[in-house]
């Protein structure tokens, strides 16, 4: 099954005032909770977000965040099921984007996001850790993250900033 | 996942012909690497020009190929691109492994030439 677009939009600039004054991207997909599902989903945001005309250093960024969350999500919430959904949700305004991601997998353990701390690299090779990146490179990539148990769903929320003066150097 | 082996010189230069290693192949990469370092030189020089995207189990699994070298042998990398290049730094593997800005003079150097082809 292929991820679904639900809706896509690229509002009109002329909506001067509203509400949604500055909003150039509304996007909400659905998709099966599988490796192959979040690749597949992965290229269709980034083909929906090439009309910005983003930097590849943004857009980059957004893509490896995505694919640490929803992978997450396969991997954890739903622990290899392969039966589950995730909602995404994803805006762009002219300060950068924001996402919520809701699944019905299991709840993050103790009901908390994960800390997300360097590996320890100081040890021999083959000690050398193999996992573990993940939750460190959402932390480091994302601002306002946060992660809330509704309903029986996990719902992640987060921006990423579109200003290089925001963006987390060595932080 | 098809891996390009080429042995130049002193070294191994095994090179990813694909534009992703993300979870969906962090597992057939890794076999494949397993298969293609099985033995050869001992020096093994990753390239990584055509990947541009990798992700948190991509780097795992690059992580899992230079434990299966051994003690002995060393697994080096090259030709990172821009996105690549950020994930190892920000998660501060580039401290772990030695990386090549790209492959030029690199295996062949005990040639006193370039990247040259040996077969």
């Amino acid at each position: 099954m292929h991820p679904e677009m639900d809706s896509c939009k690229l509002p009109d600039k002329d909506r001067g005032k509203s509400e949604n004054a500055g909003l150039r991207l509304d996007c909400r997909m659905r998709l099966k909770a599988t490796p192959e599902d979040v690749r597949r989903a992965l290229g269709e945001f980034c083909e929906a977000v090439r009309p910005l005309g983003l930097s590849a250093e943004l857009t980059g960024t957004v893509e490896l965040v995505l694919a640490e969350v929803l992978n997450n999500i396969v991997e954890h919430a739903y622990a290899g099921a392969n039966a589950g959904q995730i909602e995404f949700h994803a805006y762009y305004m002219d300060s950068g984007f924001r996402f919520e991601i809701a699944d019905g997998g299991r709840e993050m353990p103790g009901g908390l996001l994960p800390v997300g701390d360097h590996v320890d690299l100081d040890t021999d090779l083959n000690a050398l850790p193999e996992g573990g990146f993940g939750w460190y490179l959402i932390h480091d990539l994302t601002e306002n993250l946060q992660y809330h148990r509704v309903e029986g769903q996990n719902r992640l929320c987060f921006t990423i900033p579109d200003k290089r003066e925001f963006s987390i150097c060595g932080a | 996942m098809k891996l390009e082996i080429q042995d130049i010189g002193e070294a191994r230069l095994i090179t990813i012909p694909e534009s992703r290693i993300d979870a969906s192949v962090a597992i057939c990469f890794k076999e494949a690497m397993a298969e293609a370092t099985k033995e050869g030189p001992e020096r093994v020089i990753l390239d990584l020009s055509n990947v541009d995207f990798i992700d948190s189990s991509g780097l795992g699994a690059v992580v899992a190929s230079m434990k299966l070298l051994g003690d002995v042998r060393r697994l080096e990398l090259a030709g990172l691109t821009p996105l690549v290049e950020k994930v190892f730094r920000l998660t501060r593997m580039d401290s772990v492994f030695t990386i090549h800005d790209d492959l030029t003079g690199l295996a062949g150097a005990a040639e006193g030439g370039g990247m040259k082809n040996a077969s």
